[in-house]
């Protein structure tokens, strides 16, 4: 164990829900000799209490593992929360995984881009995991009048040996989620990580394999209507959009067009920024907005010569572009 | 507008669409079943594979008008529980990445062992070829297909 001051900042650390509090310690002794098996571990504990934005655990021992990062392919949403279970050191079986909203008061980084979630997670994350054992490990300190220092975990259970006391996460999560964020932690050598460097399937396999919803495309919601965009070709923009056609559809409820810069934008090295005016059709449903969509005339224009500025990384440029440049 | 009677995944349903919409849309947008995913909507990627009368086809360019009473299976129907071969050598192998693609690769590997439950790996990719996926799951698509021919 690498003894270090906790560096990751407070933010991630407020806590939304009021989980913490009610919980009731249970007697440390059922685990003491029952492991649970797979088919137990599974079951949805009745309370969760919440350690810091990442971390959850059940009174029972299951531990909820936030993926902060949108998954794209490259099993960020497997592997980020495989970096936080190995510092709390505990069973990966026991673990679900859940998407995080974009939350950025709450979690760092929330990006999927540059082969960089993982390098740049790894610190957080780490201490995230860190931090909440650390917690755990002094909320049984504090049970069994010992010093946290000869407290030690593994797969989950917390193991006093000189008393020979042990206890599973979930019987001491609700007295650990209203303690103080320790300042100082300890992060697991190299040689000790028993999850990460190992290969674990893809936490989303069986819904994916099912068919379940899973992507933007497949979210619904009451009253969600469907909206399209006709895209200019490159450097034009709207001259005049004949919607009469369009409108008179079947299902199409809305046409309009949106200008998707402020006047004063100032670019930035990363943004896609070539569709400056969009015509829009909003309808009930996919096929309805398509048709309607192939209906619309537009007329389209060059953009006219303009000052873009553009705010990179080493600082900021301004560039003239002719009218229609980017439709070559 | 027209109603149209459908057989899907074993369950008898009547809805009341214009007959041209593609089945794909059918099923998402007015059957909730979502598993079936758009990619192109022009028959080029796959992804919206589904079975008709247990043939692999695709489902962005089949009318509506076309399937009234045929039998129809999308990825939510293959299993209760998720546990048809294919499927269970899709999770033996870990083959989602991303996952988008999946339902597509799936149906089609479906069809091709219902019609030849030992192909060759020639035989497999002449079936899957048209399958795209992004994340670049060959080898993986390719050893599941193989793993569930055995079972
Ligand atoms: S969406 Fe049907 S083949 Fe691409
Ligand atoms: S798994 Fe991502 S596209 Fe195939």
């Amino acid at each position: 164990m690498t003894p270090v001051k906790t560096t990751i900042s407070r933010r991630s650390f407020i806590k939304v829900s009021a989980l913490a509090g009610g919980g009731m310690m249970l007697s440390f002794s059922w685990l003491a000799g029952c492991k649970p098996t797979p088919e137990e571990a599974l079951t949805l504990p009745k309370e969760w209490f919440e350690l810091n934005s990442y971390i959850k655990i059940g009174e029972n021992g299951i531990v909820t593992l936030m993926a902060p990062n949108p998954e794209f392919g490259s099993n960020v949403k497997t592997t980020l929360p495989m970096i936080l279970a190995d510092e709390l050191d505990i069973d990966w079986k026991n673990v679900i995984v859940e998407q995080a909203d974009f939350f950025p008061e709450r979690f760092e980084r929330q990006f999927t881009g540059g082969s960089q979630s993982v390098r740049q997670g790894w610190k957080i994350l780490r201490e995230a995991g860190a931090i909440a054992r650390q917690m755990l490990v002094n909320a049984a300190a504090k049970t069994w009048n010992v010093s946290a220092d000869d407290i030690t975990t593994e797969a989950g259970i917390l193991h006093h040996k000189s008393s020979g006391k042990r206890a599973g996460y979930g019987e001491v999560a609700s007295q650990a989620a209203t303690l103080p964020l320790p300042e100082n932690i300890k992060l697991k050598e190299i040689k000790d990580f028993t999850i990460i460097g190992t290969s674990r399937k893809n936490v989303d396999g069986k819904s994916i394999v099912t068919g379940k919803p899973l992507f933007g495309i497949d979210h619904t919601q009451e009253g969600m209507l469907i909206a399209m965009i006709a895209h200019p070709p490159f450097g034009m923009r709207v001259k005049s959009v004949d919607d009469s056609a369009a409108r008179s559809m079947p299902g199409v409820r809305d046409v309009f067009t949106i200008k998707t810069l402020a006047d004063d934008y100032e670019r930035n090295g990363f943004d896609t920024t070539a569709f400056t005016e969009l015509a829009v059709v909003v309808g009930n449903t996919t096929w309805e907005v398509m048709n309607a969509k192939k209906a619309l005339k537009i007329e389209w224009e060059k953009i006219s010569d303009s000052n873009v500025v553009v705010n990179g990384r080493a600082g900021k440029q301004t560039v003239r572009v002719p009218g229609g440049l980017e439709s070559t | 507008m027209a109603k149209i009677n459908l057989d899907i995944n074993g369950k008898k349903q009547v809805v009341d669409v214009d007959p041209k919409t593609p089945m794909l849309w059918v099923l998402r947008d007015h059957l909730n079943l979502v598993g079936t995913k758009y990619g192109c909507g022009v028959a080029q990627c796959g992804a919206c594979t589904i079975l008709l009368e247990g043939t692999a086809v695709r489902s962005c360019m089949l009318p509506v008008s076309q399937v009234e009473n045929k039998s129809i299976t999308t990825i939510e129907g293959l299993s209760e529980n998720g546990d048809h071969p294919v499927q269970k050598a899709w999770l033996e192998h870990d083959v989602a990445q991303c996952g988008y693609c999946q339902a597509g690769q799936i149906m089609t590997a479906v069809a091709l062992l219902e019609k030849n439950p030992k192909p060759s790996d020639e035989e497999i990719e002449a079936a899957l070829h048209g399958n795209i996926c992004r994340c670049g799951t060959y080898l993986r698509i390719k050893a599941a297909v193989k793993t569930a021919a055995q079972s």
